[in-house]
């Protein structure tokens, strides 16, 4: 007989598994080489499905090692006033893998490129954490990891997306608003859902032309989010008291 | 204008680059700065009693300049890097070429001038514009490759450079008045070029604030929302502006007067210092994505403050070696006249 804790287990991953069904992992296999065909990876994220339960968040960490006081991805997380009072907003944030990139060509060491099929990659071993292309990304998408002493960033999972499987954020995403495919390919889901759909990316007038698009994005959280209070403050405040 | 978001989950990624780029940009600014006075005392005369203070205070400030850069790498083992590497794109690639150059540049004027050089004086005058055109290109790289990242508001303008090459300018000249003080040396055009540029550096801060202020354009709009909404910068500003006054009247008042020129330049030194930690560790604490700032901490934190002693001492160790090149102007007359007559 199963004990409780196993069957909450099995119940977990039951639901991760349905949560990913969303998503079709076809869309993120590779064309075999043989045809000549690269995909452009993108993503499209479904806000109106988005929970904001950082599953996304966690899974990300796990599968890439990211330090504890880093993040590849994350959800920020809102309260915005709406007609009715209070709401709710999220807004799951990851290197928008440019096709106009600026942290590319600010390096000095030729360490952070773009592949063909659009990731935007960093050689770890020619990096040497100079952190220019951290202030470069408007979307502070980049970080210096602290554990390895370079420049670090979401890469779509390129370990997995060359497995043929779906990055780890997309996989575990409980409500299927994590979308992951080929942009170019007309009937891949994420093409499809950027043709059937209003779609806006982030800080569109920084000329970097993301390739993360978001449906459902309230245009107060489209440039720099005007929050007035919230955890940040409190944070700022227990280091005055601490400091 | 929207009101009453609150973040309730939100996320900091850190400053990528810490308190030693402060160190770097001050003491390779101040080279560049000293450099330049050297160079045009030395185009009228290379002998002129005012080249051997400005050139002692640019090769103290220049050959201490790579320690702190080397330290803000994260991998400061992998510099060879940039040297492997053709990243034509990129200003910081150009200046890792342009900082050896101009460093020695100054290395070789060090042992020109110094005792050991004197067979070599037909040299000099190639060297010198030789390091002063790599002096303006390490001004150029240093502020230009800031003031092209668009992501940092506080450094994307015209203004942004202009006022960084200044304030060089004004700590450079700074450097040498207090170097000349010291060591009982003619301190040239220094506490001129103090003085003037003192006075066109605070004027050029509050009209880059001013254009900025009303609806926040440019990198000065950006610059006055940090210093309204964050006490240490408003406190700061208030400091580069109490230097950088207190610096002119000193410089202007005497130029003759070696303690009045030595206020002049630590008072210079300082106030390009806090303009650069405004600018550095300010900017960086403005979050790109949400309109809040990162906690900004001063000279609180230990790893600051012994970058700071260690700076410092380095650059100590620095002035006593190279007070055995760059000798008094006196003893080095006395060395001249006893080699011609050796020979």
């Amino acid at each position: 007989m199963k004990t409780r804790r196993e069957l909450l287990s099995l119940g977990a991953f039951a639901a991760l598994g349905l949560a990913a069904a969303p998503a079709p992992a076809a869309s993120a296999q590779p064309k075999p080489s043989s045809s000549g065909y690269t995909p452009r990876w993108g993503m499209v994220i479904d806000l109106r499905r988005c929970i904001g339960c950082q599953a996304c968040t966690v899974s990300c960490s796990m599968e890439n090692a990211v330090p504890t006081n880093a993040h590849r991805t994350v959800v920020s997380t809102y309260e915005i006033p709406t007609d009715k009072g209070p709401g709710q907003a999220v807004l799951p944030r990851l290197c928008n893998h440019c096709e106009n990139p600026p942290c590319i060509p600010v390096c000095p060491v030729e360490a952070t490129y773009q592949q063909n099929d659009g990731a935007v990659v960093i050689d770890a071993e020619q990096c040497v954490g100079c952190g220019y292309c951290v202030q470069a990304c408007p979307y502070d998408a980049r970080f210096i990891n602290e554990e390895t002493g370079i420049a670090d960033k979401c890469t779509f999972c390129v370990q997995r997306v060359g497995a043929g499987l779906l990055p780890a954020c997309v996989e575990t995403c409980v409500g299927g608003a994590r979308n992951f495919g080929d942009l170019k390919a007309e009937n891949s889901h994420v093409a499809t859902m950027i043709r059937e759909h209003k779609v806006d990316v982030l800080r569109p007038h920084m000329g970097t032309r993301p390739q993360v698009y978001y449906i459902g994005l309230d245009g107060r959280l489209q440039d720099r989010v005007e929050a007035e209070s919230g955890s940040r403050q409190l944070r700022e405040q227990n280091a005055h008291e601490e400091g | 204008m929207e009101h009453g978001i609150v973040d309730l989950i939100s996320f900091d990624q850190g400053f990528a680059w810490r308190h030693w780029a402060v160190w770097y940009f001050l003491l390779v600014g101040s080279a560049v700065g000293a450099l330049l006075i050297a160079f045009v005392a030395a185009m009228r005369d290379e002998n002129a009693p005012q080249v051997r203070p400005a050139l002692f205070a640019a090769a103290a400030c220049g050959i201490t300049a790579p320690f702190p850069l080397l330290a803000d790498l994260h991998q400061p083992a992998r510099f060879m890097h940039f040297y492997l590497s053709l990243a034509s794109d990129s200003i910081m690639w150009w200046g890792s070429w342009f900082l050896p150059a101009f460093i020695g540049g100054l290395a070789v004027l060090v042992l020109l001038y110094s005792p050991f050089g004197v067979r070599f004086t037909a040299y000099r005058r190639l060297v010198w514009y030789w390091t002063a055109a790599f002096a303006v290109a390490v001004l150029a790289y240093t502020a230009g490759e800031m003031a092209i990242v668009r992501a940092r508001p506080a450094w994307h303008d015209v203004f942004f450079p202009v006022l960084l090459s200044l304030s060089a300018f004004v700590s450079g000249s700074g450097v040498v008045a207090i170097v000349a003080a010291v060591r009982g040396e003619n301190p040239g055009a220094a506490p001129r070029v103090l003085g003037v540029g003192s006075v066109l550096f605070v004027l050029g801060v509050l009209a880059w604030i001013a254009v900025g202020w009303g609806d926040s354009v440019g990198s000065g709009g950006a610059f006055a929302e940090l210093a309204t909404k964050v006490s240490p910068i408003s406190l700061l500003l208030l400091m580069t502006g109490v230097c950088g006054v207190g610096g002119a009247l000193a410089a202007l008042a005497a130029p003759r007067v070696a303690s009045l020129n030595a206020l002049a330049g630590v008072l210079a030194v300082l106030g390009a210092l806090i303009f650069r930690w405004e600018l550095f560790m300010g900017a960086q604490s403005q979050l790109k994505t949400e309109d809040g700032l990162m906690p900004f901490s001063l000279l609180t934190n230990s790893d600051a403050l012994a970058g700071l002693i260690g700076t410092v001492g380095l650059l100590a160790v620095i002035v006593a070696v190279l007070s055995f090149f760059l000798v008094h102007e006196d003893e080095n007359a006395d060395s001249h006249t006893a080699s011609h007559t050796a020979l």
